[in-house]
């Protein structure tokens, strides 16, 4: 089967059209304005930090993307950061003041939190197609059970003031949180391969063309032929173990895994990928746009913060700046004829 | 006569007959018996269980609980059926509920913009409502005017308002010196031995019913959510219903809130964090459809009863907090997961 519609545009290939254009000027702007009110904005450890941060985000947003797009929703990733994070950390068995018997590599630990993560992310997959349970529902309940499990586990690892966080000192975690490859951090690194992956995917596959299939119209998907309950299935693993990742990397950066670590984030992973253009009704959307989504949620973080702007602040100028991205992207797509989501 | 039955959530225009209008009523009813079963057996357990779950007390305490969720929940139900979401109520509800409780005799805080200068209790009350409507008001500004998605207008919003919040109290509680007796009997007295929030509860049900069954505001509602193009098309003003519903749900939510303030005696500014989930999760659990134009203020009811019974099943049983989460979100999922399981339309 060859591409229903050749891309008028060659940047379009590279998933920039028009529509990321504007994010991607929208970004331009801020770090602009940002590096005009403060100079030290644009200084090597305020670009790592802003990198490392927008990577953290940024991992657990791409496989939201694959889930917004199929028309669904993940508010389970938030839980599923906290537990991939303290099993990761909890499982190599150093932690201090640790009463737990498993001690296991670095990478065995790993893989197993991804696989855990992974499988609650089936879990949500297999409750949305099987018992046909609107997706909002069933990872609203994924991510309380998801946080009690991650009290109940650091609890049982660490035995001290319940709720306490898991603390402990590793070289491989220190690296992941910390480090650099070739001189890039290296969470962006992973995360720039995560993205180039996925964009591939999501592009030149057939299951990554079914995704969008689904979104667009479900009925006229399965009656193609689309295995459309595996599509659905299949992007909650991957947002399971993407989210899973994002909060092993985060327990690398600060070394320490606390069970309410991420509560809220799910509002943030879903605001980076709707500023990147991705419609919450399904259907349309970019790994690109995500990305550029990620990166301007912390730009803002960042700059607000060394502009000393007040925390009381922030939420408002947040808020507002989060319509005001929608606003023109918005404005911008009714000026060039587009269909819009509402 | 069964035909008419099974199309019961089709918008009506002209006037039916008491009998048809029954059958129809039933036919609703019918959708929730799945969530009314499960709540009715989940109270069985609960009654093995704990010998104090029959209690009067035990199901005052309940009523009173689920109020406060529930009003808000139902101003919900009507944004939802026109296929939108507010993620802005639980800041809107600490925001009035701070509001108010400072315009309130008796009040102190820490905070330098909660000064002197008060009013008799109902104009305090009236402000705080007045503010929910503000903010639902932009809401639906935003949202029809500009045709943005509601999920990112109302999450900004979210924001927004909690950021108002506490710039307003400085992050500081409002306390109360003597709470005047007024103020007090919205949040902790009672009417006919109900608590006054149950009593509000009801109310604003029996007015969304009335709304949605029988004004052409409601009619509309569900045609919107039904097929918006269809509806706009043939006449009906949707952009401004669509606003209505957000203003509505503000002054709900708000007024929501200062039930709260005088519930626990303050008017907090991290009231509310994360209820927006609560009130809609009890909208869904009650068979109202996310993509709009399919549900009823009965499903609403029967779905924040059955968050505030598990809720207070699990603290009367002594389950401890972390399981707590476990066992809510797995009951959460088998209890809707069973209605979704026989219904034939799908909705992933």
């Amino acid at each position: 089967m060859t591409k229903a519609k050749p891309p008028q545009n060659p940047l379009k290939k590279v998933g920039l059209g028009s529509q990321q254009l504007v994010i991607l000027l929208s970004l331009v702007g801020l770090t602009a304005l940002f590096s005009m009110l403060n100079p030290t904005f644009l200084s090597e450890r305020s670009l790592d930090n802003i990198f490392r941060v927008s990577s953290i985000y940024g991992i657990a947003a791409l496989g939201m993307t694959m889930v917004i797009i199929t028309g669904g929703i993940d508010l389970s990733v938030s839980s599923l950061f906290a537990l991939g994070g303290a099993l990761g950390a909890g499982l190599l068995g150093i932690a201090y003041s640790a009463a737990n018997p498993v001690k296991l590599p670095f990478f065995m630990a790993i893989l197993i939190a991804l696989g855990v993560t992974g499988f609650m992310g089936l879990i949500n997959g297999l409750v949305i197609t099987r018992l046909n349970l609107a997706p909002f529902v069933a990872t609203l309940g994924m991510m309380t059970i998801a946080r009690g499990i991650t009290y109940v586990y650091t609890d049982f690892t660490v035995r001290g003031v319940p709720g306490s966080p898991i603390t402990f000192m590793h070289p491989w975690f220190e690296w992941l949180g910390g480090g650099y490859i070739a001189g890039i951090p290296t969470q962006g690194v992973i995360f720039i391969v995560l993205a180039v992956l996925a964009s591939l995917f999501l592009r030149y596959t057939a299951m990554g063309r079914n995704i969008y299939a689904v979104g667009g119209n479900i009925e006229i998907a399965r009656l193609a032929g689309i295995n459309t309950g595996l599509v659905i299935m299949l992007t909650y693993v991957i947002s399971g173990i993407l989210a899973g990742l994002s909060g092993i990397i985060l327990t690398g950066r600060l070394l320490s895994a606390s069970p309410l670590a991420a509560n809220g984030y799910e509002m943030d992973v879903i605001a980076a990928v709707v500023i990147g253009g991705t419609s919450l009704s399904g259907g349309r959307g970019s790994i690109f746009g995500t990305v550029l989504g990620a990166l301007i949620m912390s730009v803002l973080n960042n700059g607000l913060d060394m502009l000393n702007v007040p925390s009381f602040y922030q939420y408002l100028l947040k808020g507002i700046i989060l319509v005001m991205a929608v606003i023109s992207d918005q404005m911008y797509r009714q000026r060039t004829q587009q269909t819009s989501p509402v | 006569m069964k035909q008419g039955v099974n199309v019961a959530v089709k918008p009506q225009k002209q006037k039916d007959s008491f009998l048809v209008g029954l059958g129809r009523y039933l036919g609703n009813f019918k959708e929730q018996l799945v969530i009314l079963v499960a709540l009715a057996g989940l109270c069985m357990v609960l009654s093995v269980l704990s010998p104090n779950f029959l209690t009067k007390s035990n199901f005052l305490d309940i009523a009173r609980v689920v109020s406060i969720n529930g009003i808000m929940a139902a101003g919900m139900t009507l944004v939802i059926l026109t296929g939108g979401i507010d993620l802005s109520v639980g800041s809107i509800f600490a925001l009035a509920g701070v509001i108010a409780a400072a315009l309130i005799p008796g009040s102190y805080s820490e905070s330098p913009f909660v000064t002197t200068f008060k009013l008799p209790v109902p104009a305090a009350i009236l402000v705080g409502l007045l503010v929910g409507v503000l903010i639902g008001y932009i809401n639906g500004l935003v949202i029809t005017r500009f045709r943005i998605e509601p999920f990112v207008v109302t999450l900004g919003m979210m924001s927004f308002a909690r950021g108002l919040t506490y710039l307003y109290s400085g992050g500081y509680p409002i306390n109360f010196k003597p709470m005047p007796p007024g103020f007090q009997w919205v949040g902790q007295g009672y009417v006919f031995g109900l608590p006054t929030p149950t009593i509000i509860f009801v109310f604003v049900i029996a007015l969304c019913w009335w709304i949605l069954r029988y004004t052409a505001f409601g009619r509309t509602i569900y045609a919107i959510g039904g097929n918006e193009e269809a509806a706009r098309l043939s006449g009906m003003n949707t952009r401004r219903i669509k606003r209505l519903t957000y203003l509505f749900l503000g002054a709900l939510a708000a007024f929501s809130g200062i039930v709260m303030a005088s519930r626990v005696a303050a008017g907090s500014p991290v009231a509310g964090i994360g209820y927006e989930l609560d009130v809609i999760a009890g909208v869904v659990i009650g068979g109202t459809s996310l993509a709009g134009g399919r549900g009823s203020i009965f499903g609403t009811v029967l779905g924040v009863f059955m968050l505030g019974v598990i809720e207070n099943g699990l603290n009367l049983l002594g389950v401890s907090t972390y399981y707590q989460y476990i066992i809510k979100g797995m009951i959460l999922i088998m209890a809707t997961g069973i209605d979704g399981y026989y219904r034939k339309k799908r909705c992933y």
